[in-house]
């Protein structure tokens, strides 16, 4: 495979103009939290970045990460950076079977030793690692031996970054993370059931543009998306603040777009880029469609109680302090509520009307 | 031939004419209001108008001042009206319909799109006096085609 | 007899924060993306002209007296009190660098407003008398004499005459107990007559009843665009009286962009209470006219042709379908603009930037945003549905030596219609 041209090169023999490539940059610098003056930057480091090789390993999964990804954006930019990335191995989109997709495996991993990125989807059985094998070979066996060249690993999704489903009580197969095996190289999660398509391509392009990995939170996710609450960035947040909640899926308050908090939404506690870039290319999320967030970028989400369980009624005892917290938070929040709505009536009441001839400024000292 | 008693008489005889002579009329209805501007386009655009020589290059030119005239002098958007400046406006439409290009005029009448212009261009003239010069100007125009028939 | 002054723009501005401006000052990331979205700010690359940021003095009022650590800080005073010469310096910001057309609203990740917020510091500049004098002058003129460019009923009605003689039949006046009431622009009576005659063919032929009202005709409301609630409540309320006067079902806003969102959207807020009729752009009602197999139309237009949308329609008021519909009726060859529907650029002279005479250079920089758009596509005519956006689409095309014709939308339909009985009366 040809790894010479740049990726410049490449997206102009696709016929992508440049207007449409900086207006890619720019994008990705916004949703980076980067300073715009960075796109100049960004354009030049990606323009001149050699097609990286990257080998996508599937373990126990579901596809739904990969789904994820193309579905949504195959129209897009997003595709051909894609496209143009040596995508040498993955199981659901490569053309080729049987022994040919093990040596291509095997050619990637030796041509680009140390240089190549590692991207996993999905978790790996240590239970009894026979619960999962590709050509024989255990899962657990082929990150080990995939992560000895790999440049920096990515785990897409929360199986590959906490274990996920295959991990929720009692976990019959022993279920891991990539981090929980690999400890001597770079990984960053990046997790959601699935994630947002366009946070795993920032990723890429992040490490395109800078060779590094971004900043990352304490479960190393990337913190230009997952640096926010949900439930902070939240379009029903107002109504959360007011105590309007919807009690039942189809009551008047459920009509009326209120807090979904008592249907047992996890925005509080999650962390995700959803209420912010949403879902289909903008075009809606989980909250807007009318459900509570599952919670599904943080470990353990299959586990915490419930789906339809609000945070404040907990099944464990470690949630009392933070209902009570909540609590107190409220009451201060009303407080200057009220201080706030005095100071604005008192300047309704002193409403002057205004007419055409108090339009013009007085004379001016 | 018996003079043009009404407007729809008036109309029809204008949509009997060919497309060279709506031009040429219709050029002396502008003609006719040509008091109320200043502005040299319309000159060139009667001119061109009443040229049957005249080739599309030449009848696409005049178009185009005529409408750069016409965007000279219309009243923005929550401005104060000026009658005046607005009449200069609507002769200066007018002057385009006469010399608009043959595509652009689809089942319109340019010459009768020049009467009417003209007409609202009177209007504007005398909108804040109360007089009948604006009946006077139909007349005229009757008369005009008239004139014109005969020729 | 009170007159302009800091203080009093300062109470009005306190007035106009309310729960909705407080909960988008808090959530704003300064993540710039509204920037990208304002033409203002595309076309000049000047940063001044970010969305948010022409609001800033409101920003710090609400810092300043709604949140703790503002009241901290100017019990310390670490804060910077909001002056005159500051409010004077952002009057181009409000008013001549935006037309409240509500793309940055669209762009904006946590859903703020911008638009709306523009719209309340707008109450401030105006009674702190720091609104621009073009806007000053087309509110005076509407309030006194019942249109900002100071047109009289005498007007319309010679105006009415001559369409008369072209459709053949007399326009309504007055008419109580007609179907439907005409509200026209002032743009409308004094540069495009056309238009009333494109709608007395259309009613005609569909059959039915219409009328304007000698009292208020006149749609544009201009204390709305100056950003001067009581005025524009007067306004609204002369319609309202005149729509219940002729006990009309449906007022119809013509192909005026801000008119319609006046009436239609901040008019039953203004006046504190529902109408007793319902408002409708022309647009929707001839789309009405359609499906009701009211509007027959013969022949095409052969001409490649793209539909500007105005900013108010698409994106203050959903009308995005109905334009397409119609023309589809007439035109073969019609093709989107990027950006088309909700998302398109503005014309650039909207909400009071065309009265603003000071705006005049900066609003033919914006409509490079358009040429741009048109550029792209090379068509022969550009049809729109509002008399400042064609009258701005026609100057900026001329500046640029852009050979295409603007037509409105009403008259291209009406220029089809099967003909029913003879045109001259």
């Amino acid at each position: 495979m040809a790894y010479d041209k740049t990726l410049g090169e490449l997206l102009r023999e696709q016929g992508i103009t440049r207007r449409g490539f900086l207006k890619f940059c720019a994008t990705t610098a916004s949703m980076m939290a980067l300073s715009p003056s960075m796109v100049p930057k960004i354009a030049a480091a990606l323009e001149n970045a050699k097609r990286p090789s990257v080998i996508w390993l599937s373990f126990q999964e579901c596809t739904g990460c990969t789904e994820s990804l193309t579905r949504s954006h195959s129209p897009t930019i997003e595709k051909l950076i894609f496209d143009v990335i040596s995508l040498d191995h993955h199981h659901t989109l490569m053309a080729a079977s049987g022994y040919g997709v093990d040596e291509a495996l095997h050619d990637a991993m030796k041509e680009n030793y140390g240089k190549y990125l590692l991207l996993v989807d999905g978790s790996i059985p240590v239970g009894n690692p026979a619960y999962s094998t590709i050509s024989g070979v255990s899962n657990l066996d082929q990150l080990t031996e995939a992560a000895k060249g790999a440049a920096a690993i990515v785990s897409i999704g929360t199986c590959a970054a906490f274990g996920g489903i295959p991990h929720a009580n009692p976990n019959p197969t022993g279920a891991v993370a990539v981090s929980d095996i690999i400890k001597d190289k770079p990984i960053i999660n990046v997790s959601g059931c699935p994630p947002i398509p366009v946070v795993i391509t920032g990723v890429l392009a992040q490490f395109l543009t800078f060779g590094k990995l971004p900043e990352m939170d304490e479960l190393g996710r990337p913190k230009a998306f997952f640096g926010q609450n949900i439930h902070d960035r939240c379009y029903r947040r107002p109504f959360y603040e007011r105590g309007q909640f919807a009690e039942t899926f189809d009551d008047e308050g459920a009509k009326k777009g209120w807090c979904l908090f008592k249907l047992g939404c996890k925005g509080p506690v999650t962390y995700n880029a959803c209420a912010t870039m949403k879902w289909n290319e903008g075009t809606s999320w989980p909250v807007e469609s009318g459900h509570g967030c599952l919670g599904c970028s943080e470990p353990n989400f299959w586990d915490m109680g419930g789906f339809y369980n609000s945070l404040s009624t907990p099944t464990i005892d470690i949630a009392k302090t933070a209902a009570a917290g909540l609590a107190a938070g409220a009451a201060v929040g009303v407080a200057a509520g009220a201080l706030n709505r005095r100071k604005k009536n008192k300047a309704a009441r002193e409403h002057e009307t205004v007419t055409i001839n108090d339009l013009e400024k007085g004379a001016k000292s | 031939m018996t003079g043009t008693a009404n407007d729809s008489e008036f109309r029809k005889q204008l949509d009997d004419l060919s497309l060279a002579q709506q031009r040429a009329v219709g050029a002396r209805f502008v003609h006719s209001v040509k008091d109320l501007t200043d502005d040299a386009r319309i000159d060139v655009a009667i001119k061109v108008a009443q040229d049957s020589e005249a080739n599309n290059d030449e009848i696409h030119s005049a178009f185009k001042s005529a409408r750069s005239a016409v965007l000279d002098c219309y009243t923005r958007c929550g401005a104060d009206a000026d009658w005046a400046t607005q009449a200069s406006y609507f002769v200066a439409r007018a002057a385009s319909d006469v010399v608009m290009p043959e595509k652009e005029i689809s089942n319109n009448n340019p010459a009768w799109q020049a009467a009417m212009h003209s007409r609202m261009a009177r209007t504007c003239a005398v909108i804040d006096t109360d007089t009948t010069e604006e009946q006077q100007e139909t007349e005229q125009q009757h008369r005009i085609l008239d004139h014109f028939l005969n020729d | 007899m009170s007159e302009a002054t800091l203080e009093r723009g300062i109470k009005a501005l306190k007035e106009q924060i309310d729960a909705p401006v407080a909960s988008f000052f808090s959530s704003c990331v300064h993540c710039g993306m509204c920037a990208e979205a304002c033409l203002f700010y595309t076309e000049t690359g000047n940063p001044k002209y970010t969305p948010i940021s022409k609001v800033e003095p409101m920003r710090r009022l609400w810092e300043q007296e709604f949140t703790l650590i503002g009241r901290i800080k100017k019990l310390l005073g670490l804060s910077k009190k909001i002056t005159d010469e500051e409010l004077s310096e952002w009057q181009e910001l409000v008013y001549n660098s935006c037309s409240m057309c509500g793309r940055c609203t669209m762009v904006c990740p946590v859903g703020n407003d911008i638009t709306y917020m523009i719209r309340k510091f707008r109450e401030g500049m105006s009674a702190a008398g720091h609104a621009p004098e073009g806007l000053i002058g087309a509110t005076t003129r509407a309030i006194q004499i019942g249109s900002p460019m100071g047109v009289k009923f005498p007007a319309l009605k010679a105006q009415a005459g001559h369409v008369e003689k072209e459709v053949g039949f007399e326009i309504p006046f007055d008419k109580v107990g007609a179907e439907y009431m005409l509200l026209m622009s002032s743009m409308e009576i004094m540069n495009y007559p056309e238009y009333l005659g494109a709608v007395a063919r259309i009613f005609h032929q569909a059959g039915k009843s219409w009328t304007i009202s000698s009292e208020a005709f006149e749609a544009t409301n201009s204390g709305i665009q100056i950003g001067t609630s009581d005025l524009a409540r007067e306004l609204v309320n002369r319609i309202v009286e005149a729509a219940e006067k002729l006990k009309v079902k449906t007022v119809i806003s013509p192909e005026c962009g801000h008119a319609y969102t006046a009436i239609r959207w901040e008019g039953p807020n203004l006046v504190g209470h529902p109408f007793s009729f319902r408002v409708r752009h022309i647009l929707e009602v001839l789309d009405e006219f359609r499906k009701d197999g009211l509007l027959r139309t013969e022949g095409f237009e052969e001409d490649k042709m793209t539909f500007h949308d105005p900013c108010q329609l698409v994106r203050r008021g959903g009308v995005i379908e109905q334009p397409r519909n119609l023309l589809n009726m007439v035109a073969k060859n019609f093709v989107e603009m990027d950006d088309h529907g909700k998302m398109n650029w503005c014309c650039g002279a909207g909400g009071g930037v065309s009265a603003n005479e000071d705006a005049h250079e900066l609003k033919l920089t914006a409509f490079k945003r358009k040429k741009a758009q048109l550029d792209e596509l090379h068509v022969d005519t550009l049809v729109t549905a509002c008399a400042n956006c064609r009258i701005q689409l026609e100057e900026g095309l001329e500046v640029n030596d852009m050979d295409i014709p603007v037509v409105g939308l009403t008259e291209m339909l009406a220029e089809h219609l099967v003909e029913t009985d003879s045109k001259q009366g």
